[in-house]
């Protein structure tokens, strides 16, 4: 595993790749892993995503995330998703504060939920992911959220959020999540209805929800 | 309020939401003053990060100094064109930002306007406005 040290280690490094013109500083690679109490036992999801830098116009860096959500099968063929926007609808979840967690935090692992970590500058208001999943997984229009306190009211008894946290880690990125939703990568998916958009959720770049490898 | 004030408040907004914000919590949808954010469209947004691009809309009606139905576009600007010309982080005139802009927003071409009575188009710049 790389360790923090080497990590922003290398944040601080990137400031040379910035002034000899290169856009992107270099990269670190995180672990968010979602763990649920089941009547079944306990299940378990991660996606490893990976964090380049660039300078931003007014200086300071920004973080652009590369990867998936992360999947957690359950049982009765269901699948709770946390995706790569928080549960506020920050679409700079995944990537730049993710990177400013760990670097205002300087720990290797971080735990998000039950416990979410204290910050400051900038404080991080919300930093548990958006959980979804879809009454039918083969319908793009069925996605539900899903609070992490509200396990059981969409998944049943006994279906409890346990644990989610993320760790740094030289891991591959993890990517295929389009193996399980057919349709990501249908440009003539089914779409919603304009009277009937799904509470809470953004849909500017819904695809970009799970995944930043479809939309290139 | 002045309507070229609100112009160059709006103009700065598209840098505070969407990603990349600068001030991190404000949402695509809602109001900013008297002016009406457009939420964007399902799929509206994607490739837009990958690209570079960033723009946001406003239904001004009602807003002192705007006619009823006008719409306002606000597109982040073409950062370090004095200090980058040629780099790829929406520098020359060619770059992401304006090609996405003009084709998304043809209204917002100077030459165009004419034909968009309603549209007015407002660019960020690095420097504030």
């Amino acid at each position: 595993m790389m360790s923090r040290r080497t990590v922003f280690g290398v944040l601080a490094g990137g400031a040379a790749a910035v002034l000899s013109g290169c856009s992107f500083r270099r990269s670190f690679r995180y672990k968010m892993t979602v763990e649920l109490e089941t009547l079944e036992g306990i299940k378990i999801g991660y996606a490893v995503r990976e964090v380049s830098f660039s300078a931003r116009a007014n200086g300071g860096d920004y973080g652009h995330v590369r990867g998936d959500a992360v999947a957690v099968d359950l049982p009765g063929a269901q699948t709770l998703f946390a995706l790569l926007t928080s549960g506020d609808g920050d679409v700079d979840y995944g990537g730049d504060t993710m990177a400013s967690l760990f670097k205002q935090l300087d720990r290797d692992e971080i735990q998000l939920w039950p416990d979410p970590p204290k910050t400051s500058a900038p404080i991080i208001t919300n930093p548990v992911p958006m959980l979804v999943t879809f009454r039918d997984i083969n319908d793009p229009t069925s996605v539900v959220r899903v609070e992490p306190a509200g396990m059981a009211a969409i998944f049943g008894p006994g279906v409890t959020l346990k644990r989610i946290t993320v760790e740094v880690t030289d891991e591959p990125v993890t990517t295929g999540i389009e193996a399980r939703l057919g349709w990501l990568g249908d440009p003539n998916r089914k779409r919603f209805p304009p009277n009937r958009k799904p509470e809470g959720i953004p849909l500017g770049n819904y695809k970009g929800l799970f995944s930043t490898e479809l939309s290139k | 309020m002045n309507r070229d004030l609100f112009l160059a408040i709006l103009s700065m907004d598209s840098y505070n939401r969407g990603y990349g914000e600068g001030i991190t919590g404000l949402s695509e949808s809602g109001r900013l003053g008297t002016a009406i954010i457009r939420e964007p469209g399902e799929d509206e947004q994607e490739g837009w990060q990958a690209a570079g691009f960033y723009a946001i809309a406003y239904d001004m009606t009602g807003v002192a100094g705007f006619a009823d139905g006008e719409r306002v576009i606000s597109y982040r600007g073409t950062d370090r064109i004095f200090n980058n010309p040629f780099g790829d982080e929406g520098s020359e005139p060619l770059c992401p930002q304006n090609r996405i802009g003009a084709i998304r927003y043809p209204q917002s071409l100077f030459l165009i306007p004419p034909f968009y009575p309603h549209f007015t188009p407002t660019w960020g710049v690095e420097y504030g406005g």
